[in-house]
């Protein structure tokens, strides 16, 4: 969600572009507010105009990386279970229903029998079981998440068995996410790059054409398995870099939806009767990580120092204009699991000093806060850690570099304290918790390289346990052991905003995993 | 020959452009050095609370997000970009100069080398270039005087070099060699004085350039690193609140950039003056 | 005509081959040294490292440096620029859709520019050193000074906020989209260039008042709007095709600015965005191309300079 380099440098066009008026001949995008009785009955046709500041990378499932990719798959393909939009449990998609065998190493998929792929052929058991081989492949960008799979049978046509290395409870999850969605068997007889130019999928939208990096069209899909679904005839995904050029098209009517609109413009884009600013719940989470593999924040006191000087009322203020909450763990309250009543290190200056004395740095040392060019929301809460900081006698430069070399030094662990966030595409807080809190759960921790011997141990029980209840206390532990070592300060949660046009009804994205949800949404004649 | 040939007058219009310019980036640097001892200004203390407000008594250019002073951010940020910009010109200037001046006088092999590498140099977009380097070398004051550099030695070495050129195949400097006045002194003697007029015209070009390419990198992300002051980024930073109507957030900063550019440009246009009338 | 164009054209063209060996190679150079990673870039924070390893070797990035380099040169012999590992597909694909808005740039704002600049410097040289001229050397110094961004932001508020005569940024999908959406940039290029073209353009005028022909002209008792055409503008003309030629080649580096102000696609974006995100493949198809540009600009610039003037041939 952060501004990238790139929206910086167009930045000019800016808010600017807000009061400004728009290519002649769209103008007239008045409709929406007069027709204030327009709640009427959904109505099919016109093409979705969706303003977006990246492109997809690659729209195959098992091939996609970002968000900007994976939200598209999921507009062409279907996985056997969905996440609700409020994420907090799994509904049926293409299988009717599962059930966990007895021994716990198997579960049973029954699938819906009359869903056809947008070619028009069936999909059937042999069409999941390929789609979730290929998906188990580990060097996959999301292999990983099928590394408890042992095998996948089909029973028969319409029915098909996933057998676990061991008990698993978050299987039902992993089969929910994109990379697991349902490909034709050996890609219908393609290559993998044929099918890459011409995905076949179940969804409700089929590929039609692709600009890289301009513009990407999906149209309805004829077989879609849902009964008059959906109402919109097509979606086209533009690339729109700078942030105020989308809100501008919106406005002017050459788009429907701005996706991730600038915070800061967000005041007098409410004030503006021609659009709505839409909020949903997000699973994202900033965060402020700090290098166990630098020095001084080996030290627990240390970083507690760091947890005490980091005031996220004002970081939510100049950030967000106030559009977030302050987070108390690393999981956000939209995913399963969280624990509302963890507490964690308050803003308190003079707690900060006493645990500075406690540390190997009774009075302060030099470090540094790495943050992404352009990036303006991290180049500001930056400044407000620095001046806290300093006041307990830590003295932090503040080092830019760009997105790519920023992230390289991440991977690495060679930075002392850095800014990054997390969002999840599952609804199993699993991934997530080995993601963020598990020093060899592929992630490093964040990052931060912290190694915990007993979250790694809590997470694997949690992975193992099938009794929810026990989950939750192993999740809840595990959270209050991270803010007690807090490799990591969570800073806050920010919603996921969307400006639309008042003819675009309907359109919502999922509070977990983002995903955008067409299927219901309609355009106003 | 067409009958409007210059009359000797009481003033050169020349001169007074140049003076002009002169007194303005002096006035320029006093304010910017003076005025904040004066006020005791701190560019750097943060009140968030009070963050965004247009200018009024207290803070008579309004607050940044972060509830800074934007006119002793203004201040502190022309002490930089100022210095930054008169400092960076330093660098071209010997580099291409020693480089003009070995290639002309010497020729050969090695005249090809370093000419052909001024013409890569040239191929590139300025500001590309200029901003890879930043990349490379990552942000920070020093990289912005390693990538002018980099970028702005190609006209000196040029100048230097058509006069080293000339002048190393007339019969006084061949007197002077076998007078065994060594090469560098030969340089210095003869060369120097006769393109010193030029290169000083360009280098108060380039200082006007200059500010240019640090307020551009600055307001790309890539220059000089915050918290530190710096018109570039306080545009930069102002632009987000357009749209709420906070104008007053890049008004300042942006006039404070075409004051001190303006300076240097009218100190080059006076010291261009000579050569145009010859 | 042999000797007059093509054999010196031939000539430039060998010298210029070790120069766009030096661009590869310094772009090359500066991308490689950079730290950073495309395939980290692409693949997200959440891929394991075996994921890493095998796009790493497909993009062929497991290779040495110096076999990476000869690939890439060997193909631009081939015509081939390879393929853009973050658009997945090729780069002369991906530089062919972003030429066109940056040639439309670039010849709207040198148009501009010149409809700007000559009326004034003919104005300004009615009489030299007078309040005009004056006036204008100052003006001139004063709008040279005026980075491009911040020009651009002034020419937003002024003509798209104020008077909301013109969209503020982007490039739309019609024809007439995007000319209509080139104007500002167009206007902020063109503004930018005055102060070069200005003063050539009155150094220009200057010279020929003061050349041989005018006087000739003058002693045959020519009526001075035509002594004006025939022996001071139009000389002046082609000493001003040189000088918009050179401008030229400038002016593709100012264009990076400016689209990007203006959230233009074209190639500057692109090459921004390649630079950002170390596709390797992109930025070279895109620098090479830039410097093709910028050189045959030149050689136009001296092909005209040289069918213009009758002195002299091209050097």
């Amino acid at each position: 969600m952060s501004k990238t380099f790139l929206g910086k440098m167009s930045a000019a066009a800016i808010a600017i572009t807000a009061t400004a008026t728009i290519l002649a001949g769209c103008t007239n995008n008045s409709a929406g507010t007069s027709a204030s009785g327009s709640n009427d009955k959904p109505v099919s046709g016109g093409t979705l105009i969706f303003a977006r500041g990246g492109d997809a990378g690659n729209i195959v499932p098992t091939e996609a990386g970002g968000n900007d990719s994976i939200f598209v798959v999921e507009q062409m393909f279907d996985t056997l279970l969905t996440p609700s939009k409020d994420g907090t449990k799994l509904e049926p998609s293409l299988a009717t229903d599962y059930k966990q065998s007895d021994d716990q190493l198997s579960w049973t998929f029954n699938l819906r029998k009359d869903v056809k792929f947008s070619d028009g052929t069936n999909m059937t058991a042999k069409d999941v079981v390929f789609s979730i081989k290929t998906a188990s492949d580990p060097d996959l960008p999301f292999g990983f998440v099928n590394e408890g799979i042992k095998n996948v049978e089909a029973v028969d046509d319409y029915t098909v068995k996933i057998i676990t290395k061991s008990p698993w409870a978050p299987l039902p999850s992993d089969v929910a996410l994109f990379s697991n969605a349902i490909v034709p068997a050996n890609y219908g007889g393609k290559s993998l790059k044929e099918f890459e130019k011409n995905p076949v999928g179940t969804g409700p939208f089929m590929f039609k054409e692709w600009k890289k990096g301009q513009s990407l069209s999906l149209v309805k899909n004829p077989h879609y398995w849902k009964a008059n679904r959906p109402y919109l005839d097509g979606v086209t995904f533009t690339t729109v870099g700078e942030d105020n050029t989308r809100l501008m098209q919106v406005r002017g009517g050459q788009a429907h939806v701005d996706e991730g609109p600038s915070f800061t413009t967000l005041d007098s884009v409410k004030k503006d009767s021609s659009v709505n600013v839409l909020t949903f719940g997000s699973s994202q989470t900033d965060y402020l990580i700090m290098s166990n593999k630098s020095k001084p924040f080996k030290d627990q006191h240390v970083r507690a120092a760091v947890g005490h000087s980091v005031d996220k009322e004002s970081i939510i203020k100049a950030v967000l204009n106030g559009n977030g909450t302050p987070a108390n763990s690393f999981l956000a309250p939209t995913i399963w699991g969280y624990d509302k009543n963890q507490k964690v290190r308050e803003y308190d200056l003079d707690k900060a000093k006493e645990e500075l004395k406690k540390s190997a740095y009774p009075n302060g040392f030099d470090t540094t806060i790495e943050v992404v060019a352009g990036d303006s929301g991290q180049q500001t809460t930056a400044q407000i850690v620095q001046e806290s900081l300093k006041k307990i006698g830590i003295n932090a430069k503040i080092v830019t570099k760009d997105d790519s070399a920023a992230g390289n030094d991440r991977v690495n662990g060679t930075y002392d304290m850095a800014f990054t966030l997390s969002t999840t595409d599952i609804s199993d807080p699993d991934e997530l918790v080995k993601f963020v809190a598990v020093e060899s759960g592929g992630a490093n921790a964040m990052r931060t390289f912290f190694p915990d011997e007993k979250i790694t141990k809590w997470a694997s029980e949690a992975a193992a346990a099938t009794d929810n209840d026990k989950r939750l206390d192993l999740y809840s532990k595990i959270q209050t052991e991270f803010n007690e070592q807090q490799p990591l300060v969570p800073l806050y949660y920010s919603p996921n905003i969307y400006i639309t046009s008042k003819k675009l009804h309907d359109f919502a994205v999922n509070e977990e995993t983002g995903a955008y949800l067409l299927t219901d949404a309609w355009i106003e004649k | 020959m067409t009958g409007k040939q210059v009359k000797p007058k009481e003033y050169d219009p020349a001169r007074i452009r140049m003076f002009s310019g002169c007194a303005l980036l002096l006035v320029t640097l006093l304010v910017c050095f003076i005025v904040p001892i004066l006020i005791h200004a701190d560019p750097y203390a943060q009140d968030v609370a009070n963050g965004l407000r247009s200018p009024y008594a207290e803070h008579i250019m309004g607050t940044d997000a972060l509830g800074r002073d934007i006119f002793a951010r203004l201040l502190y940020g022309g002490q930089t970009d100022l210095i930054v910009a008169m400092v960076a010109v330093i660098a071209p200037l010997i580099l291409g100069t020693f480089l003009g001046a070995s290639g002309g006088y010497y020729g050969g092999w090695l005249d090809t080398l370093i000419m052909r590498i001024a013409d890569v140099i040239s191929a590139f977009p300025f500001y590309v270039l200029a901003i890879a380097l930043v990349f490379v070398i990552g942000n920070g004051m020093g990289s912005v005087f390693t990538a002018i550099a980099i970028v702005s030695w190609v006209p000196y070495c040029r100048l230097v070099r058509a006069e080293a050129s000339r002048i190393k195949n007339l019969d006084f400097i061949s007197a002077a060699k076998m007078g065994n006045l060594s090469d560098l002194r030969i340089i210095i003697n003869h060369v120097m004085p006769n393109v010193m007029h030029q290169a000083l015209t360009y280098a108060v070009t380039d200082a006007s350039a200059n500010i240019g390419v640090i307020v551009t990198l600055s307001y790309f992300g890539m220059g000089l690193v915050p918290p530190q002051p710096d018109w570039g980024q306080m545009l930069s930073e102002g632009q987000q609140y357009f749209a709420n109507g906070d104008y007053y957030l890049i008004f300042f900063p942006a006039l404070a950039i075409i004051i001190a550019s303006f300076a240097f440009s009218l100190i080059g246009e006076g010291l261009n003056v000579d050569k145009e009338t010859r | 005509m042999f000797q007059r164009f093509i054999l010196p054209t031939l000539k430039r063209l060998v010298t210029l081959i070790p120069v766009a060996l030096g661009v590869c190679l310094l772009t090359f150079l500066l991308l490689h040294v950079a730290p950073g990673d495309p395939v980290r870039l692409a693949l997200g924070d959440k891929a394991s490292a075996e994921a890493i390893a095998t796009r790493r070797h497909e993009w062929g990035l497991d290779k040495p440096l110096w076999v990476q380099f000869l690939d890439f040169v060997v193909g631009i012999f081939h015509g081939d620029l390879g393929d853009s590992i973050t658009l997945n597909e090729p780069t002369a694909t991906a530089i062919a859709q972003r030429l066109p808005p940056t040639l439309l740039l670039m010849a709207g704002g040198t148009l501009i520019g010149i409809v700007l600049a000559l009326p004034l410097a003919i104005l300004s040289t009615k009489k030299i050193g007078g309040f005009f001229d004056e006036f204008m050397r100052v003006f001139v110094a004063l709008l040279q000074g005026i980075p491009s961004f911040v020009l651009g932001t002034f020419v937003i508020i002024l003509f798209g906020l104020q008077l909301k005569w013109m969209p503020v940024g982007g490039y739309g999908t019609t024809l007439m989209d995007h000319l209509v959406s080139i104007v500002l940039p167009s206007i902020t290029i063109g503004i930018g260039l005055i102060p070069v073209l200005f003063r050539g353009f009155r150094q220009a005028i200057l010279d020929s008042l003061e050349s041989d022909s005018v006087a000739f002209g003058k002693a045959k008792g020519l009526p001075d709007g035509l002594l004006k055409r025939d022996y001071v503008i139009r000389p002046a003309a082609v000493d001003t095709v040189n000088l918009i030629g050179l401008q030229l080649g400038s002016l593709v580096g100012g264009v990076v600015i400016v689209e990007n102000v203006f959230a233009i696609p074209g190639m500057g974006n692109l090459m921004m965005s390649a630079i950002l995100s170390r596709d390797f493949p992109l930025v070279q198809g895109v620098v090479i191309v830039f410097a093709a540009l910028v050189t045959v600009i030149y050689l136009l610039t001296d092909i005209c300079y040289t069918a213009l003037d009758p002195r002299g041939s091209m050097s």
